[in-house]
């Protein structure tokens, strides 16, 4: 893989978690705007549920590719290992930001 | 050529003309301090501003200012020390110091630097008039509407603010994509990402983060305007629009506004620790890591600053917890300064004193910060003075004590001279004092209750005492600023000379000499370590003696190295302008329209825009194998080409990330229009399109068949073909005007309410931004074909075509996604 490849990887984690948080908060708005579910459903609505599949299927995803690029460190030439290494972590800490930042979706009814 | 033969050429070439010929120069580090002056000169009239505020509160129940002149002090306050002061200053110090570091001559793009700061000091004096004429703008420095509106802010002083500063913003734009660029493509070769000083990675988050950022805020100030002089009502609930959607495209800008401030500063306090601590910074990785999370996450936080409009708890709960993930990568900093600073063998000098007071200061700010995370704290504190002390321990702590610390460091290098240490301990150790003394106490006034933005209050109610020692610590802050900046300006005079390199530093700009000769570098050494005085010090000598690359000058042409972004491996020569009036003549053709729009007198605004495009015309015209750019010279080495001969260079990039800016501005637009859509009250959404749907298909596949047709031409050209090169850019040009004029038919043929519904407005708004477009790239193409018959593009200058390549490609987007966006999805959802 060319260094500009790994570029990508470099920021790639952090775009997913834009494009997850633009989905969650926007997603949320258009949802309670369309079919706000009854408050004393509290957090175990519809709403939830999608947001929380959401949520998960990033986390996945981002550990995965987390996973992916720290097995690729040994394939790869050492003057792209920084690269490789700083992906990995940054597709790790993106996991956490959108595992972290989901977790109200758990809790909270979605409209109130 | 001797080594004083090479300087006195270099010279020649890159020295600004003297006199009144100072006004066109472009050079970065005559651009940079300019910044930095002019920026120093606004922070001077903020805090006086502030004292004033501070005179005002310091005792019950005072009349010294009346609540009117009170809003508008506070208002320009804050609009100053943002807009006027931090952000300006900040990008001017990137400006001057990014080529030194990364052993550049300059900026790839000298002009654009240039047009950004008389941008900047137009816009700056636009505005600060309106406080000298007492009409300031009164609405706070944020401008919430519907405050902000016509209806209760009737005055001018909503469209000094609206208009000075999209005026300003041209400026941070303008470094924003000239930082990013420079920083890929121009750094020395062998200066991979990862050998690069910490200090351009700050800087390159920073201008990317701009990029991003200022786009919602341009945004919102054109929206807001245009209801304020049309009566478009995008803010007005009656009409179909919603005031809150100004507070979400405000703070999209604002809160990674805090991180475009903090990061140029954490940039400076990790370029100073190291250099006192004796030995590499540690965690370097770490430190970029940090920076990347910083520039990201800070996007994801807007909403803290609206935890009290209304928004369903579990969005609060999402940005809370966003608000304090940011704190995680801060804390990453934090620990690698001290870490540092723990392993190292710390010299205590001037800056030193100033990175220890920003260590104390903006970690308590950013403590207050987490708290203000929590929503029911947030609730309990909002719009109170505890809000406004944790502002300035976070802009005092985290911008300014490093901004200074930088200026301690770098005024050897700026000025030749050392700064006084006895004027400089009492300038720190005053400001200090009285920085804790106003802000810590302003933390117990609004736990008490105090709101922000109140000219006076009751003398029972607790606050008195509070207020009169957060007024003497005002003054005394005051009082040691003074002293820094008399310091400061007294060193030119009186300073000790400073000896080459005089902090024993590890970065390239030392080698430029102090001051710095115009051209930087006589030639340009490979770089391949991030610490390349400690490794390589006979670089001091061997720069200037010009034993590295690029120390022939005889051509007369301004030079630089090419580099690829990620492994800085040499690709080509960049030229660059030379001297030119052409940015201050736009510049001031555009602070004519600026006016022209502020006093409504419509075809003033008109005129200056015609010469502004003129000039901008004019200057896109001077480039390329232009006589006055880069003709054909004999001397020319193919293996190593210049720009202009090759299909990749510098304009091509800062199209892209210009593109970038324009992409992250219609994103905001199709954010509004989503926003408006889902929870305005009065929203209308008409049952089917008012624009001819079979007029905008007809005009979407002519936008294609240009777009496909130019592609098709520069692929052509870029294989060395340029058979009826011309021909066919006349081609394209047609195309491109007759999907133009079915665009305005579509436009004047639909029956859009644009002062009654803010959905006709909307859409009025984007088929606007749509046209614009389309004309730009239409005009630009028929200059190509003029530039082809006067021999500047060919197959041997490839260039042009393929910078203008990515704006037809540009256009082509925003078009079916507007179509799709703004015709077809209401008509499906309606359906």
């Amino acid at each position: 893989m060319t260094r500009s490849h790994w570029m990508v990887h470099l920021v790639g984690g952090l775009t997913l978690w834009c494009l997850w948080f633009v989905l969650l908060y926007g997603g949320l708005g258009i949802m309670c705007s369309v079919a706000s579910p009854p408050l004393a459903a509290g957090q175990w609505t519809w709403i939830n549920g999608v947001l929380l599949i959401l949520t998960l299927a990033f986390t996945v995803l981002l550990v995965t590719l987390a996973r992916w690029c720290w097995y690729r460190q040994e394939t790869e030439p050492s003057e792209l290992q920084v690269y490789v290494r700083l992906s990995s972590a940054l597709y790790g800490m993106s996991a956490f930001a959108v595992l972290a930042v989901g977790l109200p979706v758990g809790v909270l009814p979605p409209c109130a | 050529m001797s080594a004083d033969q090479l300087t006195a050429r270099m010279h020649a070439i890159w020295a600004n003309l003297p006199g009144w010929g100072q006004l066109a120069a472009v050079n970065h580090t005559s651009i940079g301090k300019r910044f930095m002056v002019t920026g120093a000169v606004f922070f001077v009239i903020g805090g006086v501003l502030a004292m004033l505020l501070r005179t005002q509160l310091a005792l019950p129940m005072q009349t010294i200012i009346d609540a009117d002149a009170y809003n508008q002090l506070f208002t320009m306050h804050g609009t100053v020390m943002m807009f006027l002061f931090a952000i300006p200053i900040l990008e001017g110090l990137a400006l001057y110091m990014i080529p030194k570091l990364i052993g550049a001559r300059d900026l790839v793009f000298p002009r654009i630097s240039s047009l950004g700061y008389y941008s900047y000091l137009f816009g700056g004096i636009i505005l600060m008039s309106s406080l000298f004429l007492g009409v300031a703008p009164d609405s706070g420095w944020f401008m919430y509407t519907p405050l902000s509106s016509a209806e209760f802010s009737p005055g001018p002083g909503s469209d000094f603010w609206l208009l000075g500063i999209t005026f300003v913003e041209i400026s941070a734009m303008a470094a924003g994509v000239e930082l990013t660029v420079s920083i890929l493509k121009s750094r020395a070769p062998g200066m991979t990402l990862t050998k690069m000083p910490i200090f351009c990675w700050y800087i390159l988050a920073m201008a990317l983060m701009i990029v991003f950022g200022f786009p919602p805020l341009i945004l919102a100030s054109i929206l807001l305007e245009l209801e304020r002089a049309v009566g478009m009502p995008f803010f007005a609930v009656a009409g179909g629009g919603d005031p809150i959607l100004w507070q979400h495209l405000f703070w999209l800008f604002g809160h990674p506004e805090v991180y475009i401030i903090f990061l140029p500063a954490a940039a400076v306090i990790s370029t100073v620790i190291p250099v006192f601590a004796g030995r590499p910074i540690i965690g370097y990785r770490w430190l970029v890591l940090a920076i990347i999370l910083t520039a990201f996450i800070s996007f994801g936080l807007w909403v803290h600053h609206m935890f009290t409009v209304g928004i369903p708890q579990l969005a609060q709960a999402f940005f809370s917890i966003a608000s304090m993930m940011v704190a995680i990568p801060t804390a990453i900093q934090v620990f690698v300064w001290v870490a540092t600073l723990w392993h190292g063998r710390v010299t205590y000098n001037l800056p030193m004193l100033w990175v220890f007071g920003f260590l104390m200061v903006f970690v308590c700010g950013g403590l207050t910060g987490v708290m203000l995370a929590l929503v029911p704290f947030n609730w309990q504190v909002h719009d109170t003075h505890f809000v406004v002390a944790h502002l300035h321990y976070v802009l005092i702590g985290g911008m300014l004590y490093p901004l200074i610390a930088g200026i301690y460091y770098w005024l050897p290098h700026f000025s030749g001279r050392m700064p006084s240490l006895r004027m400089g301990l009492w300038g720190f150790w005053l400001t200090f004092i009285g920085m804790n003394a106003t802000f810590l106490l302003m933390h117990l006034t609004g736990l008490l209750g105090m709101p922000r933005r109140i000219f006076t209050y009751s003398g029972d109610m607790g606050w008195s005492w509070l207020n009169l020692l957060s007024s003497v610590g005002g003054f005394v802050m005051a009082f040691g600023l003074g002293l820094v900046i008399l310091d400061i300006i007294l060193h030119f005079r009186f300073g000790e000379k400073a000896k080459p390199n005089p902090w024993q530093a590890d970065t390239l700009e030392w080698a430029t000499g102090t001051p710095p000769t115009p051209y930087n570098f006589a030639s340009i050494p490979d770089i391949d370590t991030r610490h390349p005085l400690w490794e390589k010090p006979e670089l001091m000598t061997s720069i200037p003696a010009g034993e590295h690359r690029l120390a022939t000058i005889e051509h007369g042409r301004r030079e630089i190295l090419g580099t690829s972004a990620i492994t800085g491996k040499l690709q080509a020569i960049y030229h660059l302008p030379t001297n030119s009036y052409l940015p201050l003549l736009a510049a001031l053709s555009l602070a004519v329209v600026c006016i022209g729009l502020l006093i409504r007198v419509y075809p003033m605004a008109l005129v200056g825009l015609l010469v502004a495009a003129f000039f901008l015309f004019r200057w896109s015209w001077e480039n390329g194998s232009h006589p006055a750019m880069a003709p054909p010279t004999p001397d020319e080495d193919p293996s190593l080409p210049l720009h202009s001969r090759t299909t990749d260079g510098p304009g091509r990039w800062g199209m892209i990330v210009t593109l970038m800016a324009d992409g992250a501005l219609y994103l905001a637009l199709i954010f509004g229009w989503l926003y408006l859509w889902t929870v305005s009250p009065e929203w209308q959404m008409p049952g089917e399109s008012l624009l001819s749907v079979p007029v905008l298909l007809v005009s979407g596949v002519l936008v294609t068949v240009a777009t496909l047709l130019f592609h098709r031409l520069t692929a052509a050209l870029n294989q060395g073909q340029a058979h009826g090169l011309q021909m066919k850019l006349w081609l394209v040009t047609f195309v491109g005007f007759v999907h133009l004029a079915l665009l305005i038919t579509a436009l004047v043929q639909a029956p859009l309410a644009i002062t009654e519904s803010a959905h006709d407005a909307v859409l009025f708004f984007v088929v606007i931004y749509l046209l614009f477009h389309s004309l730009l790239v239409t005009v630009v193409t028929a200059l190509q074909a003029l530039r082809v018959k006067y021999g500047y593009v060919s197959a041997r200058y490839p260039y042009e075509p393929n910078v203008v390549r990515p704006l037809w490609s540009y256009t082509l987007g925003i078009y079916w996604c507007s179509v799709a966006t703004f015709i077809f999805l209401p008509m499906v959802w309606g359906a």
